[in-house]
């Protein structure tokens, strides 16, 4: 049985003769003595002479005629395979290669700078203008303009993979910016918590920083910011939340800016 | 040079004559293989269109690349060489498409002219054997559209061609091994699907 193994393969090339004359010798041998390889090879033989009993295709009459016409048709060159005909290759190139342009352009374009920073470069500003003259301390209008002047950065930043982690940080975009006057930072943190707390919200911002990021009801920022610039125009303690949220009510952010509180003048 | 003169012509001068400008000598070479470029292109693709249109372009690509022949094979070779890799580039351009050419065992096959006839002629009276024959090259040409398109090509040039294996590895751009196997397992394949019937 190893022998008919050995010899298996090579029963195809056999019934060719496409072996050297040992080998073909010894596969005759072999098959002379074993009835199952010579079965297999009297099917080998069957199939071979089924293959070539195929009755063969005749070509079509005018097949000379056919081939002396394409022979005179011009050949077809790059260019016209390409960009003819123009009136539709052409606008379609053009537009997929402004497509492939645009995408190496964004691709390749440097990640812009995170709007926490740009805010942050912005705000003393506003708080200037909020902090001069006794201005309440919530700066809603100033700080819209402000964040309005983010936003494409942001969206930009959220849409780059390489900032990604950044972007996640900066959702929600703030939708008011309240300054807080305080000496310790941490106090105002641990308010900022407890009250957004209250108004089922929660504070985003883990860093110990003096911009703190907070994530609440939409209906509830007012009853925020006031109370958050209540408390430090006052003195007063926090309240609780007069009226809870809505259910499914959508989420925006607060930013709170911790300013230390300016000395008092000396009598 | 007159009709009867062309036909005694071996292949190699028909090359350098056509060459040499001679329009005739290359009608004289289509006229000589045509019907073996058909054939060949057919048995891989199963449609007469499809094989009428790749057997044509292998003749046009001749032409225009008639320079090139260096005389290393023989004319019926390179033939070969073209109207396989054709049919294969016709046959993947069909697959891409998701449509597969396959001949059922009672599908009737077109002719040239637009009729249809029955390939074998099974209806005519004649000894069991033959008729046994007949059904069996039926079975075996539907079963041989079914195969991959690698594994009837080598059957297609060894049994149908009757090429040597150098010849076919030359064809085919591969080692006298790789035909080897590949025929061994074509014929297997086909014998197992024979067997199921």
């Amino acid at each position: 049985m190893s022998e008919c193994r050995d010899i298996t393969n090579d029963l195809s090339a056999f019934i060719d003769g496409e072996l050297p004359a040992d080998r073909l010798k010894a596969i005759a041998a072999h098959v002379e003595r074993c009835s199952a390889c010579a079965a297999h090879v009297a099917e080998l033989r069957r199939v071979s002479a089924g293959i070539a009993a195929i009755p063969a295709a005749q070509p079509p009459p005018q097949f000379l005629a056919d081939v002396r016409q394409k022979l005179r048709q011009p050949r077809t060159s790059w260019v016209d395979a390409w960009f003819r005909p123009v009136w539709w290759k052409l606008p379609l190139e053009a537009m997929a290669v402004v497509v492939i342009v645009a995408g190496v352009m964004a691709w390749l374009r440097p990640a812009p700078a995170p709007v926490t920073a740009m805010a942050k470069r912005d705000v003393p500003a506003v708080k200037a203008r909020i902090l001069d003259g006794e201005q309440p301390a919530v700066a809603a209008a100033p700080a819209r303009e402000l964040l309005k002047a983010a936003e494409p950065a942001m969206s930009t930043a959220m849409e780059l993979p390489s900032v990604k982690a950044e972007a996640d940080e900066m959702r929600p975009a703030p939708v008011e910016t309240v300054v807080v006057r305080a000496e310790s930072l941490v106090d105002v943190r641990l308010q900022t918590e407890t009250l957004a707390k209250s108004l089922e919200g929660r504070l985003e911002t883990e860093a110990p920083t003096n911009v703190l990021l907070v994530v609440l009801p939409q209906s509830q920022v007012p009853v925020f910011c006031s109370r958050l610039a209540g408390k430090d125009r006052a003195g007063r303690g926090l309240k609780p939340a007069l009226a809870g949220a809505r259910k499914g009510e959508p989420m925006v952010a607060v930013k709170v800016v911790v300013e230390p509180a300016a000395a008092k003048p000396s009598p | 040079m007159d009709g009867v003169a062309q036909s005694e012509v071996s292949d190699r001068e028909l090359v350098a004559q056509c060459r040499a400008g001679d329009e005739q000598a290359f009608d004289t070479l289509v006229r000589r293989h045509q019907a073996r470029a058909f054939n060949v292109a057919y048995q891989l693709l199963r449609d007469r269109e499809d094989a009428t249109e790749v057997a044509q372009d292998a003749f046009v690509r001749i032409y225009r690349s008639m320079d090139t022949f260096r005389g290393e094979c023989e004319f019926t070779t390179w033939l070969h060489q073209i109207v396989v890799n054709l049919a294969h580039n016709r046959h993947r351009w069909w697959h891409r498409r998701g449509r597969e050419k396959m001949v059922s065992i009672d599908a009737a096959l077109p002719t040239g002219d637009g009729a249809v006839e029955v390939q074998l002629p099974a209806t005519t009276p004649g000894p069991d054997a033959e008729v046994v024959k007949a059904e069996f090259v039926q079975t075996l040409t539907a079963k041989m559209a079914a195969l991959p398109v690698g594994f009837r090509e080598v059957l297609v040039l060894r049994n149908v061609e009757n090429l040597s294996y150098e010849e076919i590895a030359v064809v085919l751009k591969c080692s006298i091994g790789t035909v080897k196997s590949r025929i061994a397992r074509a014929r297997d394949a086909l014998r197992e699907s024979m067997q199921h019937e």
